[in-house]
C-alpha cells in the first residue's frame, strides 16, 4: 500500500480561503505539498496560510470568473514555482432558487463561477511548461449532480456538467498521463452550505441530515478524498467521479 | 434595495406578468407560493442586498407588500 505522499510537488488550489478548499490546502501541506492557495480575498487567504505547516507556500488573490485572464495568470504562477504536479478547484458558488426565480444572469453567473471556470484551469493547466507529466486534477462536484432536490436545478445542473467535464478531459490528458477526476460530496459543514442552511426550516434541514446515514460531512472527509487522488494512490484512476457523502446517494 | 426591484423579482416567483402586483394581494392567493419561494427569496435578499432572513419569518408574510418590505429592508 502506498501512503499519500506529496513531497515536493506543487499543488494548486482554488477557494482556499474557506471549506473544503482550505481544508485540502491544510491536508495537502501535511502530506508535504507546496500549495499556491487562490481565492478573491487575500486577507481570508493569509488566514489559510497561516495554518499549513512545512514551507514553500503562497498566496495567489485572484478572480477565477475573469476567464480570459486565466491561462496568462497560470502560466505567471508555473513560471515562478515551476511545473504543477496538481490542481484542485474547490471555488464555486451555490445556488438555491426555484425554477421561476432563475433568468439569464443567474444561471451565466453560476454556469461561469461553476464550469467555465474549471475548463479554463484545465486548459490552464495543459499550457507547455505549466504542469508535469504525470499531473493530477481534481474538481469538486457534488451528490446535487446526481440526486435531484427542489430549488437546486441550476446548481445539481453545474456540478452535473462537472462529471462529464472530467470524462472527455481524462481521455484527452491521458497522452501525457495527466490525470482529470472529481470527487461528489454530500452535504459538508462549510460557510457556503451554512448560507444555505440559512434558506431552509429546521424541519429542512434535519431531513437533509436525516438523508446521511453517516451524518453530516467534514471539510476533511472530503480533503481526504482529494489527496488520494493527487497521490500516486490513484495512479490508475482517472475521469472517475469519487462519491464521499455519508452514503447519502447509497439509498 | 428597492422594493420595486423586489416586486419585479417577485413577479418572476410567484409565475404572474412583471407589474402586476400592487402590493395589497393575499400571498396564499397563489399558487407559487411557498417554501420553495420563500428560498428563493431568502437567496436574493442574501446575494444582491446582505440581508439574511429566516424561512420562518419569510413565511410569516401575509402580502406581497409584507413580502417586499422584508426582503429590501425596510420592514
Amino acid at each position: 500500500m502506498i501512503g499519500v505522499d506529496l513531497a515536493g510537488r506543487t499543488i494548486v488550489v482554488t477557494g482556499a480561503s474557506s471549506g473544503i478548499g482550505r481544508e485540502t490546502a491544510i491536508l495537502l501541506a501535511e502530506c508535504g505539498a507546496c500549495v499556491v492557495l487562490v481565492g478573491r480575498d487575500r486577507t481570508r487567504l493569509e488566514a489559510s496560510f497561516e495554518k499549513l505547516p512545512g514551507q514553500g507556500h503562497r498566496i495567489e488573490s485572484f478572480d477565477l470568473t475573469n476567464l480570459d485572464e486565466v491561462p496568462g495568470w497560470l502560466k505567471r504562477i508555473t513560471g515562478e514555482t515551476g511545473p504543477l504536479a496538481g490542481l484542485v478547484h474547490s471555488a464555486g458558488v451555490h445556488a438555491a432558487a426555484s425554477a421561476l426565480a432563475l433568468n439569464p444572469g443567474k444561471i451565466e453567473t453560476v454556469l461561469r463561477a461553476n464550469v467555465a471556470s474549471a475548463l479554463m484551469l484545465a486548459k490552464a493547466f495543459r499550457q507547455v511548461g505549466c504542469s508535469k507529466p504525470g499531473g493530477s486534477i481534481v474538481f469538486l462536484s457534488s451528490v446535487s449532480a446526481v440526486a435531484g432536490a427542489a430549488g437546486l436545478s441550476l446548481y445539481s445542473a453545474s456540478k452535473a456538467a462537472l462529471i462529464g467535464l472530467v470524462k472527455s478531459l481524462a481521455i484527452e490528458f491521458a497522452p501525457t498521463r495527466t490525470r482529470v477526476n472529481c470527487v461528489v460530496p454530500g452535504f459538508v459543514e462549510t460557510e457556503m452550505t451554512e448560507r444555505y442552511r440559512a434558506t431552509l426550516t429546521s424541519a429542512q434541514f434535519q431531513a437533509i441530515a436525516a438523508m446521511h446515514p453517516l451524518g453530516i460531512g467534514k471539510p476533511r472527509d472530503v480533503a481526504n478524498g482529494i489527496a488520494f487522488l493527487l497521490a500516486d494512490t490513484a495512479s490508475w484512476i482517472t475521469g472517475s467521479a469519487l462519491v464521499i457523502d455519508g452514503g447519502y446517494t447509497a439509498q | 434595495m428597492p422594493e420595486e426591484a423586489v416586486l419585479s423579482f417577485l413577479c418572476e416567483v410567484l409565475g404572474v406578468p412583471k407589474g402586476s402586483l400592487a402590493g395589497t394581494e393575499e400571498l396564499h392567493t397563489f399558487e407559487e407560493w411557498n417554501s420553495l419561494a420563500a428560498m428563493s427569496l431568502i437567496a436574493y435578499a442574501d446575494e444582491n442586498g446582505g440581508i439574511v432572513l429566516s424561512p420562518e419569518k419569510m413565511m410569516a408574510c401575509r402580502t406581497v407588500s409584507d413580502v417586499a418590505a422584508l426582503v429590501s429592508g425596510t420592514a
